[in-house]
């Protein structure tokens, strides 16, 4: 009996987070680095005056996630490439874009897991004025639009030579327009922008993650069973 | 010199749209009056703006390649070509529009650079047409690999209306776009009359270098071919 | 100095365009010549 849409979705994402959780230290060795560039930062920082420090410490916060979710995009398929099932999945009677759709959701639930106690540990440690919904809402498209990107991104790679070098030279430029547009509307928060200029921002932080994320729904089904 | 006669109409087209080209230029270097705010280093934009225009325009041809390579099941090795010729093109011209625009910006903002919006996304189109090459250059060929540099090519072409739009949504430093479809345009006759001679001729330029780095990359695709079956002894 | 930076920019242009002409017209003769060469190899070598 074929399975309904939901049902594929569901199916590739249960199975998804069985092999993440199998498999724990992926996610720990990113929580690490993420721990290490917040002791670095603690060790630079020292007495700064309190604009600056906030502009800092909102450059700690995104440098972190996007090396953390780099990381993360890079390794998503690492269970399917480990136990040689990737050409297996792509001759299953499946429609691609639910396992694409399975695979970002992982990709957003595990990243959220280790970004946000990150920043639960800034605002605790280095005073981190991001206790807001509005910070959160930022944060959280950030992580969406980067995780539908570093997905489609990560399978795009599979086949490639020096696969670990070529993906963070696509990934980065690709990922700049978030990061700009997190941290400007971020400083738009902390009054270091024109308040006004907040909606902008996040209008077109809100359309990257749309556009990447239809993009791959999309697109992913392209690539898939060519050899 | 072992040119074809299509070979030499085709270049004999190039020298004519140069020639042009040249004399568009020297006119817009000493014939042109001086524009009245910014003075003699204005005459910069005669090439800067053609040579961002083609950036972007490559980036279509680049996403059109790239649609076509999609919508085909199994598409011709030409449309990977294509999109290739469009990529490095489209590089060149990103890259002489990042270097006339610093030796425009030294003078007008005193900064060879700043970090701008328009800019920065201009920089990042760089960087994405590098991208697209690495990852064309590190898949081994086959319809794969045009599949997944089609997809790539889509994503390029996401970036462009960011970057266009960035200087009407944020007011920066850099001036609001030159040429306003929507509006009057703010340019004295002469001056727009020049700069659009110079736009249509980059542009046509930029068609003619992307179709004979494309007819090079299908000969060079042929005598690997031809190489390769010798080699068989086919 | 403005002239300098006008000069630089112009000349930047101008050598930009020639020598990526230039470049494609070399290329091309080589593959030519090259493609010339195999097919008389393999002219050669059916005739013998």
């Amino acid at each position: 009996m074929k399975q309904t849409f939901f049902q594929q979705l569901r199916s590739h994402f249960k199975h998804g987070l069985s092999a993440e959780l199998a498999e724990p230290q992926r996610w720990v060795g990113s929580f690490l680095f993420a721990l290490t560039i917040l002791f670095l930062f603690a060790f630079a920082l020292g007495d700064l005056e309190e604009k600056m420090k906030v502009q800092v410490l909102t450059a700690e916060f995104f440098l972190c996630s996007f090396f953390v979710l780099q990381i993360t995009h890079l390794r998503i398929f690492a269970a399917e490439e480990e136990d040689k099932a990737v050409d297996i999945i792509q001759s299953y009677p499946t429609v691609m874009s639910t396992y694409y759709i399975a695979k970002v959701l992982l990709a957003i639930l595990f990243s959220a897991l280790i970004i946000f106690p990150f920043l639960g540990l800034m605002i605790l440690l280095h005073g981190f004025p991001a206790l807001t919904g509005k910070f959160a809402l930022i944060a959280a498209l950030s992580v969406v639009s980067l995780s539908a990107l570093g997905v489609l991104l990560s399978w795009m790679t599979q086949k490639a030579f020096g696969r670990e070098l070529l993906f963070p030279l696509l990934y980065f430029p690709l990922a700049v327009p978030v990061l700009l547009s997190a941290v400007q509307a971020s400083f738009c928060l902390w009054g270091l922008a024109p308040e006004a200029m907040f909606l902008k921002w996040l209008s077109l932080l809100s359309g990257l993650c749309v556009i990447y994320f239809t993009l791959g729904f999309l697109l992913f089904d392209e690539i898939t069973g060519w050899e | 010199m072992n040119l074809t006669k299509k070979d030499k109409k085709a270049f004999f087209l190039g020298a004519g749209v140069f020639a042009a080209l040249v004399l568009v230029w020297t006119s817009a270097a000493w014939l042109v009056p001086a524009e009245a705010f910014q003075g003699e280093v204005y005459r910069i934009l005669y090439i800067h703006v053609p040579s961002a225009s083609c950036a972007f325009l490559c980036a279509s041809l680049l996403f059109g390649f790239s649609i076509a390579s999609l919508v085909k099941k199994s598409p011709q090795a030409q449309f990977g070509l294509w999109a290739r010729a469009s990529a490095e093109i489209g590089l060149f011209f990103t890259v002489l529009t990042l270097a006339t625009g610093s030796l425009w910006g030294k003078p007008t903002w005193g900064t060879w650079w700043t970090w701008d919006a328009r800019l920065t996304t201009t920089f990042v189109l760089a960087l994405l047409y590098g991208a697209y090459l690495l990852l064309e250059s590190s898949m081994p060929a086959g319809i794969l690999r045009q599949k997944v540099c089609a997809v790539m090519g889509v994503l390029i072409f996401a970036d462009v209306p960011i970057i266009y739009k960035s200087v009407t949504w944020w007011r920066t430093l850099h001036q609001p776009p030159t040429l306003n479809f929507a509006g009057s345009v703010p340019m004295d006759g002469p001056i727009l009359r020049t700069l659009i001679f110079s736009l249509v001729l980059c542009v046509a330029s930029c068609l003619w270098f992307v179709w004979q780095r494309s007819a090079n990359l299908r000969l060079r695709l042929l005598f690997e071919d031809q190489s390769f079956r010798q080699w068989r002894g086919v | 100095m403005t002239n300098t930076y006008i000069t630089a920019a112009f000349t930047l242009g101008l050598l930009a365009f020639l020598g990526l002409a230039l470049w494609l017209f070399l290329q091309r003769s080589r593959l030519r010549i090259l493609i010339k060469t195999l097919q008389e190899e393999e002219g050669e070598r059916k005739d013998a």
